[in-house]
């Protein structure tokens, strides 16, 4: 089914890997894809993994490999290079502005912050933040998350101009992966994906995009995760966990 | 064994982003242990009374160092409540640049026109703040920038009076104590 509301802005990212494969895998088509690349040529940049898998054995995540225009190109998804990486720019607004879509799902490159200007341009911009907002604003919260409560969440909502602060459509709480499987590139993304699929699937059905606002008053923030406590997160998800002596002298070293 | 990266040879000026940190298993954290008991061995483990001795003789005037101090004696008297906003306006000067400067426009994360950030006085206030309150609320935000500060004054160390080094190992002391607490927590030890 091709949703004709629907366009998705991607980049030559993990996420934008997961969304297009997922929403392909649930046949829940975007009408278009605006591709954050220069061109063409910048799909074929392989992402690096440090050695974790792609899959848990127990769930079929998405596949690493395929790039965004290959699942776009299968799947005969209608698509435009916007020629630029930077979702700012003067060129990207002006073909946006224009675009026939009323909702844009957002995949752009980490860490970038929309103008404003975006915000004006009689569009309304889908996003999903990888933690449960909005107890957990900012970035690497999935770590934050294994470690305080054992679990993983994600929530989509209508981007404003505050970051993470916009108004909820739908919030999601995912079960810990396994430690082989990799964090930041497979799993997250992946329930990100996992979300959006639910949030399309329910739009799909109803015609509308229901949504509430947050309560700011249970909001924390949180910065990139120190890499020790990453460390921890991770190595806590092995049930099976053999400590190392030398590291286990230190633990226990009063 | 590889060393522990994260403390260079000055983080003010090699600033660490830590985004997309690798994955390296437990050596990641023997390192950590390893460079950490190295810098803290022999030293106090009081941070109040090393911080105590530090402000007696700190004759620092800026901006930031009197909001810092003051946020400091606050979030020490018992009966106060947390002045979570301004820590988290504090945390969040930290987290953009890795750096704290003299002075900030009202209210912002952006420095005033001196821009300078040199002042280690205003890490160590900060990274007893963070750990207060990290004491105070459990949340794991306030570690993770706690490490981060530590991170940073570890790697100017050579540029510390002796006051500064003492407070700088007794926070260490604590960083280590807490970090033990969570592996053993969180790992079921």
């Amino acid at each position: 089914m091709t949703l004709p509301d629907i366009a998705l802005v991607a980049a030559n990212t993990a996420r934008s890997k997961a969304y297009i494969q997922m929403l392909v895998r649930y046949s829940l088509l975007p009408s278009r894809c605006y591709l954050l690349v220069e061109s063409e040529k910048d799909f074929t940049t392989e992402l690096v993994l440090d050695g974790r898998r792609n899959t848990d054995g127990t769930e079929d995540f998405f596949n690493i490999n395929e790039s965004v225009l290959d699942s776009i190109s299968k799947s005969n998804i209608p698509y435009e290079i916007l020629g630029t990486t930077d979702i700012n720019s003067d060129k990207v607004i002006q073909t946006l502005r224009i675009a026939n879509e009323k909702y844009f799902i957002y995949s752009g490159y980490g860490g970038c912050i929309l103008r404003q200007e975006l915000f004006h341009i009689g569009k309304e911009w889908i996003h999903v933040h990888a933690g449960i907002l909005p107890d957990y604003r900012g970035s690497t919260t999935a770590y934050y998350s294994i470690l305080k409560e054992n679990m993983l969440g994600a929530t989509a909502i209508f981007m404003n101009e505050r970051i993470d602060e916009g108004s909820m459509i739908a919030v999601g709480e995912y079960p810990c992966p396994q430690r082989c499987v990799n964090i930041d590139y497979i799993y997250e993304p992946y329930i990100r994906a996992k979300l959006l699929v639910k949030v399309l699937k329910d739009y799909s059905i109803k015609g509308i995009f229901p949504y509430k606002v947050q309560d700011n008053s249970k909001a924390e923030t949180y910065y990139i995760i120190h890499p020790l406590l990453k460390h921890i997160a991770i190595l806590g998800l092995d049930n099976e966990l053999v400590v190392d002596e030398h590291l286990k002298r230190y633990v226990f070293d009063e | 064994m590889m060393e522990y990266k994260y403390v260079t040879n000055n983080n003010l000026e090699n600033t660490q982003d830590y985004m997309y940190s690798q994955y390296l298993g437990q050596d990641f954290l023997k390192q950590y242990f390893e460079s950490r008991y190295a810098y803290a061995q022999a030293g106090t483990t009081n941070a109040h009374a090393a911080m105590d001795e530090l402000l007696n003789i700190c004759t620092s005037s800026s901006e930031s160092f009197q909001a810092l101090k003051n946020l400091y004696y606050q979030i020490n008297r018992c009966e106060a409540e947390l002045p979570i906003q301004l820590i988290r306006l504090f945390q969040k000067r930290f987290e953009i640049k890795k750096r704290l400067y003299d002075s900030y426009r009202t209210n912002t994360s952006i420095a005033s026109s001196s821009k300078k950030y040199n002042d280690l006085n205003l890490y160590l206030l900060l990274s007893a703040i963070l750990l207060e309150t990290y004491q105070k609320t459990y949340s794991l935000t306030y570690l993770s920038t706690f490490l981060k500060i530590n991170d940073t004054l570890i790697s100017c160390g050579d540029a510390m009076t002796v006051e500064q080094k003492q407070l700088l190992k007794a926070l260490i002391w604590e960083e280590l104590k807490l970090v033990k607490m969570i592996i053993k927590e969180k790992w079921n030890l």
